[in-house]
């Protein structure tokens, strides 16, 4: 009695939270549109007391959740009896059109409103209903799909006039042209697909049962209005329902997935986007990440072959050759525009990095970018512009994760010279002040290992920059006093700083070092020819009247047929600081040639090495036969010329490796 | 009261004459960049085949060592004058104490640090 009595106390509190539960479902049904995301969390709170609510101890764990399935299922029987005695009325008149307009009217809302229902049952689906399943209680389903069952059994089946009344529009759909009405028809076939992929049986697969179903006219019409929306939804960038509709699309219509048709579409599309941009490296990457990782690609997800094609579209397009301005050179520029840059807070500088990241991975030439990033990072470092060391590093850990540790091991090594080059700053300084030298202007000497990716020109120093080299190059050799190091002043990266007065004006002129040495030698002689001035600087004539160029204030005067150069005293600016050191552009071509020069050198030393393996083992060879294992050991990475082969082996010959015996033609490793 | 001005212009056009001549040009900064190499012939090791230059294949890939503050692969010369990585060498002399390209006895001329 007592116990009888308990129950029936615990059962009694339960019912106002499942009354509340029941009032907040039908606010759903009632106006589906305006039950926003806050009411979805307090009906969703609301399920999850119910279902988590304290257990009494002689109550079954999942009696709770028994309850609200129970009074879930209830709610959905009676509106949809109500739906179904509506249609019933209805078939009085019994025409076609406002048959399916009718339907329509009544499962759009009804949908709609299950699947808001059923993000608010999401924990209840994934702990109750699973459970249950798995107990072996078949006929609990989550309930999304209950309320699917539910509309079949008892508004869509009793009226089977639904399926002859599409087909009656079909067959009269070229008289009577309405595209209203065709996507009315299209949405009512939606829903069928959707009943049956929902359905109790699933024992024959959907595609099939579909087309037993549908007749061979009302498929194609499925089939090819499916393709319509399909594009349609791709080119509006509204993709919110894109989801819910290849879900369905996909189970009725494997072919999206397997077939090439859909995925052209996308590709095309996909392709033009991107090819709109060409602006800035911000908004390349904006447009970029937009497509690889935007709502598209988020409604694509579930269906990994489609998600593929998005994927290698992108891979495709960032890797294209012959654009406007290359995609690599682009990320580069634009990493190194954030790194110079002082305004931005650096938070918003690190999540631009890492957008940056993510279009890098997307390259297939990763070296190429960790090339153009290093050069960019140590003309960073020789002018000082980096705002911030920790994001440097930072950018290096991004990429770090990404890529191999061997591809980005450069990057860190280089980081390193930072902390390198301050100490040996100090330490300079340190050598100056104790010999009691003074030298007259700021002196910023750097020093980096020639790894070979920068360009350099002889040029004789003026006194005053030959004093400050030569005290630098005492002190860095005496610094490695073991070591066999050659230290070279790179005259193309060196730069400075030069007070100007002409007349009445003064200005301060940024210059590199050979324009520097130039203009040193107007302090004592008023005016010069380009010969006197290559003799006098040691350097190339073009070097040279590339660097005059940019000065603006040289003028050039013909004195008895003799070009002179003098600077012209009443030059005006309305700056006060120039500018007169612009990168030449004629680098790229140097630099392509001596790459050839590079992989040539690179080839010399691997068809010695080649020879002399083989002559280490074998001892003695013939010329016939030495060529033909050469050639086979290196055919893999290198194709040699026979004539090549002979050269290194004269050289070899010469170093005394190997001697040859000329009568006979043989080879003997010495 | 009109050859005031005249006598104040000129003072200091006077005062300018009579000093040093300006120079038109004076050095005020200059970011020296220099570059340094070994002084090899042959740039790369024979045994790790990687530039010598460089850290060694073996200490490329023990990574962390370097996080933890230990010197980079340093270069070590013999006497006839084939330059290695110090740690392919010490391994290599474990087995043979020639050198791997001329079979010379070998013995360290210079270390690169």
């Amino acid at each position: 009695m007592n116990r009888v009595k308990r129950i029936s106390n615990y059962f009694d509190s339960m019912l106002p939270l499942i009354d509340n539960i029941l009032q907040v479902v039908n606010q759903i049904f009632d106006d589906y549109t305006s039950f926003d995301g806050q009411k979805l969390m307090h009906l969703y709170h609301l399920i999850y007391k119910q279902c988590a609510a304290e257990r009494n101890w002689n109550n079954p764990a999942q009696k709770n959740g028994r309850s609200l399935y129970i009074v879930l299922s209830d709610c959905l029987m009676k509106r949809l009896k109500n739906i179904a005695w509506v249609m019933e009325n209805q078939l009085d008149d019994n025409k076609p059109i406002r048959l399916i307009a009718k339907y329509l009217e009544h499962w759009v809302p009804y949908q709609r409103s299950c699947e808001k229902l059923n993000l608010a049952c999401y924990h209840f689906n994934r702990n109750w209903v699973e459970r249950e399943r798995l107990k072996g209680d078949k006929e609990t389903y989550p309930i999304y799909r209950l309320a699917m069952i539910s509309w079949k059994e008892l508004v869509f089946e009793p009226s089977v006039t639904i399926l002859a009344a599409i087909r009656l529009i079909l067959s009269q759909m070229p008289r009577e042209y309405n595209k209203s009405l065709e996507y009315q028809v299209y949405q009512v076939l939606q829903s069928i697909v959707e009943l049956y992929a929902n359905d109790k049986y699933q024992d024959v697969s959907l595609p099939s049962r579909i087309d037993k179903i549908f007749t061979e006219k009302v498929m194609d019409f499925y089939k090819s209005t499916t393709l319509h929306e399909f594009q349609k939804i791709v080119v509006s960038n509204d993709y919110k329902d894109f989801k819910h509709f290849l879900r369905y699309a996909c189970l009725a219509m494997p072919e999206i997935e397997n077939g090439t048709q859909f995925k052209a579409i996308l590709k095309r599309y996909l392709a033009a986007r991107l090819q709109e941009t060409r602006l800035s490296g911000k908004d390349y990457i904006q447009a970029f990440l937009g497509l690889c990782r935007g709502p598209l690609q988020r409604a694509l997800r579930d269906h990994t072959k489609l998600a593929e094609v998005v994927d290698a579209v992108c891979k495709e397009e960032i890797n294209r050759k012959g654009q406007i301005i290359d995609p690599t050179r682009l990320l580069v520029t634009y990493a190194n525009e954030l790194m110079t840059k002082r305004q931005e807070s650096e938070e918003a500088i690190i999540d631009e990095l890492k957008r940056i990241v993510k279009c890098v991975e997307f390259l297939s030439d990763e070296y190429k970018f960790i090339d153009m990033y290093l050069k960019a990072l140590r003309i960073r470092q020789i002018n000082e512009t980096s705002t911030s060391d920790g994001v440097e590093s930072i950018m290096y850990s991004l990429l770090n994760k990404k890529m191999a540790n061997f591809v980005t091991r450069c990057i860190y090594v280089q980081l390193r010279d930072v902390d390198k080059l301050r100490t040996l700053k100090k330490e300079f300084q340190d050598h100056l002040n104790s010999k009691g030298i003074k030298l007259g202007f700021d002196f910023r000497p750097k020093c980096f290992k020639n790894d070979g990716s920068f360009e350099n020109f002889n040029l004789t120093l003026p006194d005053e920059l030959q004093q400050a080299w030569k005290e630098f190059r005492i002190f860095y050799e005496a610094r490695k006093l073991q070591s066999k190091a050659i230290i070279q002043l790179n005259n193309e990266l060196s730069s400075g700083e030069i007070t100007c007065h002409l007349n009445q004006s003064v200005y301060i002129l940024e210059v590199s070092t050979l324009q520097m040495a130039v203009l040193m030698l107007f302090n004592r002689h008023e005016r010069f020819t380009e010969q006197e001035l290559v003799t006098a600087l040691g350097v190339e004539l073009e070097t040279l009247q590339e660097a005059l160029k940019q000065i603006k204030f040289l003028v050039y005067i013909e004195v008895n047929k003799v070009n002179y150069i003098e600077i012209n005293m009443d030059f005006t600016n309305r700056k006060r600081r120039l500018f007169c050191n612009e990168p030449l552009p004629r680098k790229m071509r140097k630099i392509e040639e001596k790459s050839e020069i590079e992989l040539k050198i690179r080839r010399d030393k691997q068809v010695d090495a080649a020879i002399v393996r083989i002559m280490k083992g074998q001892k003695q060879l013939e010329y016939s036969e030495l060529i033909s294992l050469v050639y086979e050991e290196l055919k893999d990475r290198v194709k040699p010329q026979v004539s090549f082969i002979k050269k290194r082996l004269d050289y070899l010959v010469e170093r005394e490796y190997l001697e040859r015996d000329n009568y006979y033609n043989i080879y003997r490793y010495l | 009261m009109a050859d005031d001005p005249e006598n104040s212009v000129d003072r200091p056009t006077d005062d300018g004459d009579a000093g040093k001549p300006e120079k038109m040009f004076t050095l005020k900064k200059w970011n020296a960049v220099a570059m340094w190499s070994w002084d090899v012939e042959c740039d790369i090791c024979a045994i790790c085949r990687v530039q010598v230059m460089d850290s060694c294949l073996r200490c490329q890939a023990d990574n962390k060592r370097d996080v933890m503050g230990r010197q980079d692969c340093v270069v070590v010369w013999g006497e006839c004058n084939h330059s290695f990585h110090h740690c392919c060498m010490s391994l290599w002399v474990k087995q043979n104490n020639r050198c791997p390209l001329c079979q010379q006895e070998w013995s360290i001329q210079r270390m690169g640090k």
